[in-house]
């Protein structure tokens, strides 16, 4: 009765319960020695007990899963967890900013499966559950890597068969840590490090600015000798005298502090289990200010706390109840863009030429300098314009409870729960202004002004509350053992103010997962799932796979195999699809109820006499399409786990994902039509690669290592996607890899000789229509021989920007306490384009609309004899302009490089101390370790333009340095 | 363990009923935007659609709503210059229209012959809206098709003549209808709707489709259909057998003229009754009008003035920021640099007195004083004041405001130098004088509403069909009325070929940049169209300028003379416009020939 007692107050509190894998809370494997399990990703020892939402039982699995432990995690001191994921095949990563707040790395999975929707660059399409309950990115991009157990890849269609309308692009699977039946443990973690930025391609200084500037002005001016800069003003430069300021020396620092901290409680009896992280982490930003009450550097702060808590109630009842809450707080400088990054003051840095005025405008450092052209002194923004904050809290509280019904037949089980995750974001900001000096007069409208609070606003929230009931069976008869589940998920997603609307859906799925003898896997899952994105009647779909596995290792043949310890083969075939679309932009809610014909606003029309009244204009958004349903995949995909002589370990996948019915506007219905906004489900691509990872472990003497590496291939194909009928057929992206990049073909520059006296090209030079062309200009195949370049002349130029490679490669050795850990990761396979966003538009076009000149402008081609310049043969870089100039600043060939890099991820080098010192101190384990991210990269982009060919946008990615410690008692 | 049971009993139960809540899929309160349902569930939205349509039908062309997005299309038809490089009007002075850059929206027209139709079809469906309203809305919708099939005739010849709105499941095989049928089915639209449409609009609703302005599409229609591009044995290019069809009529008829006369006479009737005339407040005939410029100036530029038939009333700014160049015009006034009016278009301007005015011409000896190009000005035609101000002016027709001065023009209005370049080109773009038209007595109002039909266009109509149907006296009558309003004597002429010259004249002045140039010297098929008028090479006034910073005072302005600036590409293929190279790709339609 009292037991009962218990269950009814646990249920009240909890309503339904909470999916949880159980086993792996009861699990009472000892963790392993670091130096052993590390980079470890074998998906067959991860989880002894099925999972019900997939099948990650070991070797009874038949799905294509890799898997990454925390202690791996730990080892990238980033505030984003998903900084640490490099080394999982088939999960692609690229390092973004090392902006405090701003890290999140990109993520996909197996690469771009559709054009359909990419999230704007092909990362970030996957679904993310933590615990089973399905998360936003924020949420799992700032989780602390200490309160991860381990992170999942689910990529094949056995591992996706439940996830319904979840799964066309990958799933990313985390678990958080619980306790585990034992004695009690108390574990501190600390490490504090300083990061720089990797390298900033800093501008030319004054001097040899202004010399090319001089170069620009005469090729504007007819290639007549007309310099701007006179030798007075050159010599000042040369000699110091002259303006000659290094806006990133002015505004940076050399480097920046970072500390995490993480308090880890952790134990369990029979009764009851329990792990309780507390965790602190503070990242200082590379800005040169310092923090007052009016000026801040920019800063992300982060306090976590996660208790995860087990009762086993009894013979029937298991009851879990996770509480999670944390706080993010970003601090910047008041001069921000869009989500509070300071990209603007990276555009500033970028684009301000060293000379256009000293920091300060008088002597005593009071007036910043400032003009129209450019008005926002750097050093001013960072230190005279106030501060922006913004904190974001969530809150999350999952409660599950499990029956194990024996007694109505054995091995049957039902399982409940409930999550309910609230996000809330809230901004704070101190702002005033600041007058813009040259030579003593004010320069713009601006004015010095008084430090200004904003009143504490909120920006919005989320609620998310989601449901899982499961029903499973699970039971061995002989040679026969049966493992299958049916569950039911609801998920309700709703969001006020800058967040939109709310998302619905339900999923009833299921899996039967059947063994012969040990031998031979064959399972079957399904889903049958409904998105509130369609018509009704439309909106279920059902959603089948099959797979199989056979152990060969334990064949007779192969039993007693000396080189064979272990083999298995699998194969899977399966159906899942999203409702995620990136259409129609002109309506704010994606693709979803596009059945619907909605109307838009548009501008005003006036009727009446004298003073006319104004009549707001409807007009259709979009045609509604009623049969619009989810883009489709069909997963098919082939793997092998082999051990060669107990040690080496490889997993082998490969994979084709065609995918169908992909949203697109339908570009085959002719213009007479009247409404060329119509979208169906028309698109068709193929995606498809392999997987290799391979692991080592030896000892030789009283050494222990390992090595590891994996490689991940990705290919894709636009099959069709209602391409407006291009003029030629090397012109279109249909056929040809998502993100391939479309230009022209360069063909060298201009030279005199192409040239007729009066400056007008020589015949039989097809013209260039971006306007008049001189020597020195980019010259262009004309493709259609039709004697003009134009947009008709452009075909494929480069890879995608997204790499069909990545790689990554490391290992590890310890000795005597010792230990040593290197990881080394690169991509291969993609282009990039040096005029690909506005950042790298910046460095490499030289002072158009009055901008820097980067060291690549050096190389421009130039002929002036009297003043003996004269890089006809050499040039590596167009004549330099000050004009728009659409001839050499399209896109094009001469543009387009390899982004091709390895970069040594991380370092660490750590002495774990003897039993017998820590014994004395009342330890259970006490570890040092130096560390180091990013601190060696091999690039041509980097060798050759100095660009980091991994991010390229505003703040850089950076290296960093750390010291810590990690103590259990 | 019965507890148990009845426990676990309950709770699933409840699950389910938690789960199977019926709605739960159901599409959520998402924005503010409306459904068709509500759309035509009452009287405001299915207005609110129809004036979507008005203001995308009657802005076509005009407001930005087409493909040249900068400037208007008077800087590819010979009045205005081209442009900053990155006008797509510049591109086409350099290079021609092309099947990549057309000038004129094709899409546009049947998106908005699709809202229309729409509108047509359900308004029946309106609750509360009269019968007679009704059926006035469908008039409007048939009124408001005709127009947007009347622009695609003028710029390609037979279009695709979609008659409902189609669902995407249907055929949607509409090929290009001939010449012939796209004229009968915009006359047959303009009859239905002259039917329901009435005369006039209560006050507060003005602005909306008369039955005059039906008629005057209708009359300007058969213009088209009468003009030599169509009514011609021979087409302007062959497109080969019957496919020529599309672009010509393949005979001549007088009748076609003759039908133009009548169709021109109706409208001119029925605007009459509906209270809309020339304004000449002298108003007799044969004696040039005192007040000419106020009277032209008002027609052209005062909202709701009696002789506008129908006017796009789009009063947003954004529509008026290719026209308005006052000092009033504060943002990204750069974009309206280089829309000046060109030298060659200048002679077409008369002196007040209505001889021809002695202008500088390329070859001239030296530059003129300064002084010179103000005298000229000043003994210009009422018109050309009204139209135009220049370097070292103010504005006439905003004569006491300094933001319509020298003092304060948005941006330099002369191709200047500081040196004495003579006769070498300084600039291009910002011609002989500087456009003002549309702005009458306007002060600091940004906006303007376009004129589409005004009562003086009926009148040319009838001067030009006359002539040409042989009837000249008929035609100097129509022609002296608008050169006797604009303040000249009227005219003498009786011979037919030089009668044709002087009204091909009264077209230009009258009806600068009101969209009609571009049109006119197309279907007159003019034989210097490339040599000057369109193509060729380009005149505008280069000054020599002083020092001071204000690049407009009359008294820092030294000398001025005309020199070419650029030319213009023309080829016989851009009588017609080209499709949009996608809809050729795609097999929806023959393309023009030539490109």
């Amino acid at each position: 009765m009292h037991k009962i007692y218990k269950i009814k107050v646990t249920l009240l509190f909890s309503a339904f319960a909470m999916f949880t894998l159980q086993l792996k809370a009861q699990k009472k494997t000892k963790q392993p020695a670091a130096n052993v399990k590390m980079q470890q990703m074998d998906s067959l020892k991860v989880i002894s007990t099925p999972n019900r939402l997939f099948n990650d039982s070991g070797d009874k699995s038949t799905a294509a899963i890799s898997t990454m432990r925390t202690s791996d995690l730990y080892k990238t001191h980033s505030p984003s967890v998903s900084n640490s994921l490099y080394g999982l095949p088939g999960l692609n990563v690229q390092q973004t900013s090392g902006e405090p707040g701003f890290e999140a790395a990109n993520l996909n999975i197996r690469g771009v499966g559709t054009y359909g929707f990419t999230n704007g660059n092909g990362y970030n399409t996957q679904t993310i559950y933590v615990d089973g309950f399905e998360v936003t990115p924020a949420y799992f991009n700032y989780m602390s890597a200490s309160e991860i157990e381990s992170v999942s890849v689910l990529k094949d269609a056995a591992a996706l068969a439940t996830f319904g309308m979840k799964g066309a692009n990958g799933v990313i699977w985390v678990t958080t840590k619980r306790g585990v039946e034992g004695k009690s443990t108390v574990t501190f973690k600390v490490r504090t490090g300083l990061s720089s930025a990797i390298d900033i391609n800093k501008p030319l200084d004054s001097y040899h600015f202004a010399n090319l500037y001089n170069v620009a002005k005469s090729n504007d001016n007819g290639n007549v000798w007309t310099p701007t800069y006179t030798p007075a003003q050159l010599a000042a430069y040369q000699d110091g005298t002259g303006t000659n300021v290094d806006w990133f020396a002015k505004t940076l620092k050399d480097n920046a502090p970072y500390t995490d901290a993480n308090m880890v409680f952790s134990g369990g009896d029979k009764m009851s289990k329990y792990n309780v992280t507390f965790g602190y982490l503070d990242k200082q930003g590379l800005y040169n200010v310092s923090n007052t009450d009016s000026t801040s550097n920019e800063s992300f702060g982060r306090y976590n706390l996660r208790a995860n808590l087990d009762f086993d109630l009894g013979n029937i009842f298991e009851a879990r109840v996770d509480l999670n809450g944390r706080i993010e707080k970003r601090i910047s400088p008041n001069y921000v863009s869009s989500g509070r990054s300071t990209d603007r003051l990276w555009t500033d840095l970028y684009n301000y030429p060293s000379n256009i005025y000293p920091v300060y405008d008088n002597l005593n450092n009071t007036n910043l300098s400032g003009t129209s052209i450019y008005p926002n002194n750097p050093v001013g923004s960072l230190n005279s314009l106030g501060y922006q904050s913004n904190t974001t809290r969530f809150l999350q509280g999952n409660f599950g409870l499990k029956e194990k019904l024996d007694f109505i037949t054995k091995g049957l089980y039902a399982d409940e729960s409930f999550s309910y995750n609230s996000y809330d974001l809230s901004t704070y900001n101190k702002t005033r202004d600041y007058a813009r000096y040259i030579g003593g007069n004010t320069t713009t409208t601006n004015k010095n002004s008084n430090l200004v609070p904003t009143t504490n606003a909120g920006a919005g929230q989320q609620d998310w509350r989601q449901l899982l009931a499961t029903i499973g069976y699970k039971a061995a008869f002989g040679k026969n053992e049966l493992n299958s589940a049916v569950n039911y998920q609801q998920s309700q997603y709703s969001g006020e103010g800058t967040f939109g609307y709310k998302v619905n859906y339900q999923n009833l799925s299921g899996r039967v997962n059947y063994v012969y003898n040990s031998k031979y896997i064959a399972e079957f899952g399904f889903s049958e799932y409904g998105s509130d994105a369609f018509a009704p009647g439309n909106r279920f779909h059902f959603y089948p796979s099959i797979s199989g596995a056979w152990i060969a290792s334990k064949e007779d043949f192969l039993k007693d195999n000396t080189v064979i310890s272990q083999l298995k083969l699998r194969a899977s075939a399966g159906k899942t699809a999203t409702d995620k679309a990136d259409a129609p932009s002109t309506y704010g809610s994606g693709a979803k109820y596009l059945y619907q014909q909605f109307y838009g606003y548009t501008g005003n029309y006036y009727i009446g006499n004298g003073t006319p009244a104004s009549n707001g204009g409807l007009y259709p958004l979009f045609l509604a399409n009623p049969n619009y349903g989810p883009e489709e995949s069909m997963k098919y995909n082939v793997g092998a786990d082999l051990t060669l002589f107990k040690s080496l370990t490889v997993t082998l996948e490969a994979y084709l994902d065609k995918r169908t019915g992909i949203l697109t506007q339908d570009n085959s219905i002719p213009g007479s039509f009247g409404n060329f906004i119509y979208f169906d489900n028309i698109g068709k691509m193929t995606n498809k690669g392999f997987e290799v990872a391979a692991n080592y472990n030896g000892k030789s003497r009283e050494v222990g290592y390992q090595l590891f590496g994996s490689l991940s291939f990705n290919k894709n194909n636009i099959d069709f996607q209602s391409e407006v009928p291009t003029a030629f057929s090397y012109n279109a992206s249909t056929g040809r890899p998502f993100g391939t990049q479309i230009g022209l073909v360069s063909d060298g520059f201009y030279q005199l000789e192409d040239f007729n006296p009066n400056g007008s090209l020589k015949t039989g030079l097809s013209t260039p229509l971006f306007g008049s062309v001189q020597p020195g200009d980019l010259k262009y195949k004309d493709l259609d021989n039709n004697g003009k370049i134009d947009g008709l002349d452009v075909t494929q130029i480069g890879k995608s920007f997204l790499p069909t490679t990545n790689f990554s490669f490391g290992g590890l050795a310890d000795y005597k306490g010792f230990d040593l850990s290197l990881l080394f990761q690169g991509v291969s396979g993609n282009s990039v384009n040096l005029l690909g966003n506005s950042y790298l538009r910046a460095q490499n076009i030289a002072f158009v609309g009055n901008t820097n000149a980067y060291a690549i402008a050096e190389g421009s081609w130039a002929y002036y004899p009297a003043q003996g310049i004269d890089t006809r043969a050499t040039a590596t870089y167009p004549r330099l302009t000050t004009n728009a100039n659409n001839n050499n600043y399209s896109t094009s060939s001469f543009w387009i490089k390899d982004g091709d890099f390895i970069r040594l991820r991380n370092v660490e080098l750590g002495y774990n101390f003897t039993k017998q010192i820590i014994t004395n101190l009342k330890l259970q384990k006490l570890r040092l370790f130096v560390n180091a991210i990013n601190p060696v990269t091999w690039s041509k982009l980097k060798t050759d333009y100095n660009i980091d060919p991994e991010f390229t946008s505003g703040y850089p990615t950076i290296k960093s340095y750390t010291v810590g410690v990690i103590a259990t008692f | 363990m019965k507890k148990i049971i009845y426990f676990l009993a309950i709770s699933f139960a409840s699950l389910l009923f938690y789960a199977c809540q019926k709605n739960f899929l159901e599409i959520p309160n998402t924005t503010g935007v409306v459904d068709i349902n509500k759309v035509f569930s009452s009287r405001l939205n299915a207005q609110a659609e129809l004036f979507g349509a008005y203001k995308q039908a009657l802005g076509y062309a005009n407001n930005g709503e087409n493909n040249f997005t900068y400037s208007s299309v008077a800087s590819i038809a010979g009045e205005r210059a081209k442009g900053n490089s990155w006008h797509p009007t510049y591109n086409i002075a350099a290079g021609g229209i092309t099947a990549n850059q057309t000038i004129f929206n094709y899409s546009l027209i049947y998106t908005t012959v699709r809202s229309l139709w729409i509108v047509n079809e359900n308004i029946d469906k309106v609750p509360d809206m009269d019968a007679t309203l009704k059926d006035q809305v469908k008039g409007e919708t048939k009124g408001l098709l005709a127009y947007m099939y009347m622009y695609g005739l003028k710029a390609y010849g037979g279009i695709p003549l979609v008659k409902k709105s189609y669902s995407p499941s249907e055929d949607l095989t509409v090929p290009r209808a001939t010449v012939e049928e796209t004229v009968n089915y915009i006359v047959k639209l303009c009859d239905e709707a002259a039917t329901t449409l009435p005369s006039t609009w209560p006050a507060d609703q003005k602005g909306r489709l008369t039955k005059a302005a039906v008629l005057s599409i209708k009359a300007q229609t058969l213009m088209f259909a009468a003009r030599p591009l169509f009514n011609s044995a021979t087409p302007y290019l062959s497109l080969g057998g019957t496919n020529d069809k599309l672009i010509s009529y393949g005979s001549f008829s007088g009748q076609r003229w003759k039908d133009a006369i009548n169709a021109s006479l109706a409208a001119l009737t029925e605007a009459g009754n509906a209270g809309n005339s020339l304004i000449n407040t002298t108003g007799t005939a044969n004696v040039p009008n005192t007040s000419a410029l106020a009277d032209y100036g008002i027609a052209t530029s005062t909202p709701g003035n009696k002789e506008v038939i129908l006017a796009s009333q789009d009063e947003s700014n954004e529509a008026a920021r290719y026209r308005n160049l006052s000092g009033y015009w504060t943002d990204t006034k750069f974009n309206n640099q280089r829309n000046g009016l060109l030298g060659n278009f200048l002679p077409n301007y008369r002196k007040a007195d209505g001889t021809d005015q002695d202008w500088p011409k390329v070859g001239d000896a030296a530059p003129r004083a300064a002084s010179d190009y103000i005298t000229r000005f000043g003994q210009m035609e009422p018109r050309f004041r009204a139209d135009f101000a220049g370097p070292g002016l103010q504005a006439a027709n905003n004569p006491n405001d300094a933001k319509w001065g020298f003092n304060s023009w948005g941006v330099h209005i002369a191709n200047y130098s500081g040196t004495n370049n003579f006769p070498a080109t300084n600039d291009y773009g910002q011609g002989v004088a500087w456009p003002t038209k549309f702005y009458y007595g306007a002060g600091g109002r940004l906006w303007y509403e376009f004129p589409i039909f005004r009562v003086a266009e009926l009148y040319l109509n009838l001067a030009e069909a006359y002539n040409e149907d042989g009837q000249t006296a008929l035609a100097l009558v129509n022609l002296n009325i608008i050169r006797n309003r604009g303040g000249l004597a009227s005219s003498t002429e009786t011979d037919k070929v030089k009668l044709k010259a002087l009204i091909q004249r009264e077209w230009a002045v009258e009806f600068y940049d009101e969209n009609h140039r571009f049109f006119d010297v197309r279907h007159w098929r003019l034989p210097d169209i490339g040599n000057g008028i369109v193509g060729g090479k380009i005149l505008e006034f280069q000054w020599q300028i002083g020092s001071a910073s204000n690049k407009s005072l009359p008294s820092n302005l030294i000398n001025y003379y005309m020199s070419v600036v650029y030319t213009a590409y023309w080829n016989d293929k851009m009588h017609l416009e080209p499709f949009p190279q996608s809809e050729v790709n795609k097999g929806a339609v023959i393309q023009n020939p030539g490109y």
